[in-house]
């Protein structure tokens, strides 16, 4: 189904927000939502991004399709660097890469009718089809399993699942290469969910499409994806093919992760051992210093508080390897809930007073 | 009875449910709304008589400002109360005041719909500028905003009018000014919330330029403010308008014109003999704003049942 072919590469990809008005040195704060992300997407294939909620999936997905301007790093379409293209010079290629939201309701404009709203995009970049505008729209409707008579409704008249369709139409129109799909299930009920992934896989294979699967929710990224990466507080911890992260995850965060993976027999999720992080998601205002994950780290140890460690191939080579970003990753018969954290509290405390209040001056 | 099959199931009444959209919705309300039903008849009746003005008086054999010195006058010159001939009587010229208000209507109810009309025009149009553009471009339509809402507005409008002479247009022009800012205002904010929705972020991952985000996007979600904001601010300038004309700097004379007619009355203590020529033009005045913003109300409670709710709390 994929090629080696890369479609998508970021490499060193990083996006701060400031935060809040002015601090006391009259620099602000700021929040590092994406942090020094490298990755690539190959043609044809389904990447599924994972991480907690507030992790930065959303912003980097923004960053790829340049929604946002990126701080650092180079982001590369099609062989073509757009890091830093303007507004103008972003408009033929926002043509090839469409985005489906996480909200139905929200992503919708409720003043507008459905029939022009899928056709958007046809009214922005000229009709390239066969047939008129109205045509081709109905078309699409079809395509994604819409009644074609229900052109002239308002969002408000659909259910949920058949809105995430109409935004499925609508980010088809133009026949994009790529598609990043924020969480495009999340908000949806789980017998819909099955629905929508379905279409979306049916319409990835009938128009090679490629994705950018974004979801907090690990079944459906097994389900869908090829390759998946895992993000944590703003950078990718570990990446590779679907069936190496899920069977032997080297990351401690991954492997806590996947055990929070909810399973259908009650038995087997008796069975397995569940890892409880100890503490919440730190603030991406001011992140832990060294290994991010350090603080909630059941593995941690002295140097993962001063080493930032880089995500480094684990096995395999090109775009397929599994990578990890660990100082002491998890061998695969290893078991997490066997270490206890030998980074104390206190120390802990100390190192995020020390990194708490830092300020960038700008 | 014996004859009723006991197998006929009971035929329940037909229940077919109808999707109403927000238009048809908000109809339903107005029509609930008695007062505003009233005030929108009335409004209607005064809207008819000033498109068909001409013909009115042609009907009734009368011309607003026919001065007829003889038969208009009693034999010290005074103004004529109400008779069969004329009506509501006459002015202090022997111009009948009927007449007179049925043309005024025109002047009074165009003006106050013109202005608000440019007025409401130019505070959509800055109001998305600034609430979309931010930064600088608010920051230079916000400080206008302010200036213009803190002159105060007879005074401003007397020195305008003085500078640029009386003419129904200057009249138009300096009731606009004064009356944008808030409707500005008002899209502005609206804009602000708005543009951090999904949708916005949608057309510009679509392609879309600002402007079609401005005023595809954004502004078919303000029409219900801009409805409301319309009619409430129609019957304010329809008063600042008779101010002005009361104060000598309305529409020149001799056209009619409810606030001129007023003014005309209260020369040289006129209306102390004469109470219709007060009474009649103040009544129509009171009555026009009055349903007016009656009806802008009702229009409101229709539009958006939230406000209501809050305001019958």
């Amino acid at each position: 189904m994929s090629s080696d072919e890369v479609l998508l590469s970021a490499s060193g990809v990083s996006k701060r927000f400031n935060v809040g008005s002015r601090g006391l040195l009259g620099g602000r704060l700021q929040l590092s939502a994406v942090d020094n992300v490298s990755l690539e997407i190959k043609k044809g294939e389904t990447l599924g991004l994972v991480g907690e909620s507030g992790c930065g999936k959303s912003s980097l997905a923004r960053c790829l399709t340049r929604l946002y301007d990126v701080d650092e790093g180079t982001i590369t379409f099609d062989g073509r660097d757009i890091t830093n293209l303007g507004r103008r010079q972003m408009q033929p290629l926002r043509s090839e890469m469409q985005m489906i939201f996480q909200d139905p309701y929200g992503s919708l404009n409720p003043r507008r009718r459905v029939g022009s709203i899928i056709g958007d995009a046809l009214a922005i970049h000229g009709n390239r089809g066969k047939g008129t505008r109205r045509q081709q729209v109905q078309e699409l409707m079809e395509i994604v399993g819409l009644n074609p008579e229900h052109y002239n409704r308002y969002p408000a008249d659909f259910s949920g699942g058949q809105r995430q369709r109409i935004g499925i139409a609508r980010a088809l129109a133009l026949k994009p290469k790529l598609i990043v799909c924020d969480e495009p299930v999340s908000a949806l009920d789980v017998s819909i969910q099955a629905q929508v992934i379905n279409l979306l896989q049916d319409l990835q294979r009938e128009f090679d499409l490629t994705y950018l699967f974004i979801s907090h929710d690990l079944s459906v990224v097994q389900h869908i994806s090829d390759r998946i990466a895992v993000m944590y507080l703003g950078r990718i911890v570990e990446s590779g093919p679907v069936e190496e992260v899920f069977t032997a995850s080297s990351h401690p965060y991954t492997r806590a992760l996947l055990s929070a993976k909810p399973i259908a027999d009650p038995r087997a999720a008796e069975q397995r051992d569940r890892i409880v992080l100890a503490g919440d998601l730190p603030s991406p205002i001011s992140p832990p210093s060294g290994c991010r994950f350090h603080p909630r780290c059941p593995k941690a140890e002295q140097d993962c508080v001063t080493v930032v460690p880089t995500l480094e191939i684990l096995r395999g080579a090109g775009p397929d390897a599994q990578r990890v970003e660990c100082l002491h990753p998890l061998e695969a018969d290893q078991d997490l809930s066997s270490f206890t954290p030998s980074i104390a509290d206190t120390i802990i405390g100390a190192d995020a007073a020390a990194t708490g209040s830092r300020e960038v001056a700008s | 009875m014996s004859a009723t099959p006991a197998t006929a199931p009971p035929t329940a009444p037909k229940t077919t449910i109808v999707a109403r959209g927000p238009w048809a919705l908000a109809w339903r309300r107005f029509r609930k709304d008695k007062v505003a039903l009233i005030a929108a008849a009335v409004m209607a009746v005064i809207i008819l008589v000033a498109i068909f003005a001409p013909l009115i008086n042609s009907a009734l054999g009368q011309d607003p400002n026919y001065q007829d010195q003889v038969n208009g006058l009693d034999v010290n010159g005074l103004p004529l109360g109400p008779s069969g001939a004329h009506w509501l009587g006459t002015d202090a010229l022997g111009r009948d005041v009927f007449a007179r208000l049925v043309y005024g209507a025109r002047i009074s109810i165009g003006i106050g719909i013109l202005s608000t009309g440019i007025a409401v025009a130019v505070g959509v149009v800055l109001g998305l500028l600034a609430g979309y553009f931010r930064g600088i471009v608010d920051v230079i339509i916000a400080r206008l905003l302010d200036v213009v809402l803190a002159l105060p507005v007879v005074l401003a409008a007397v020195a305008l009018v003085a500078v640029f002479g009386q003419s129904p247009l200057v009249t138009v022009l300096v009731l606009a000014f004064f009356s944008w800012a808030t409707m500005a205002r008002i899209v502005r904010g609206q804009v602000i919330s708005l543009r951090e929705r999904e949708f916005i972020e949608a057309a510009r991952s679509l392609g879309a330029s600002s402007t079609r985000i401005m005023f595809v996007e954004l502004l078919p979600n303000l029409v219900m403010p801009i409805i409301i904001y319309f009619s409430l601010l129609v019957p304010v300038n329809i008063v600042t308008n008779a101010v002005l004309a009361f104060l000598g700097l309305g529409i020149p004379v001799p056209t009619a014109d409810w606030g001129g007619m007023i003014s005309d009355a209260e020369a040289g203590g006129l209306y102390q003999q004469a109470w219709w020529l007060v009474f009649f033009p103040g009544g129509v005045l009171v009555l026009t704003t009055l349903a007016f913003n009656l009806l802008g109300d009702g229009i409101r409670d229709a539009l958006d049942p939230r406000i209501e709710r809050l305001l019958r709390k």
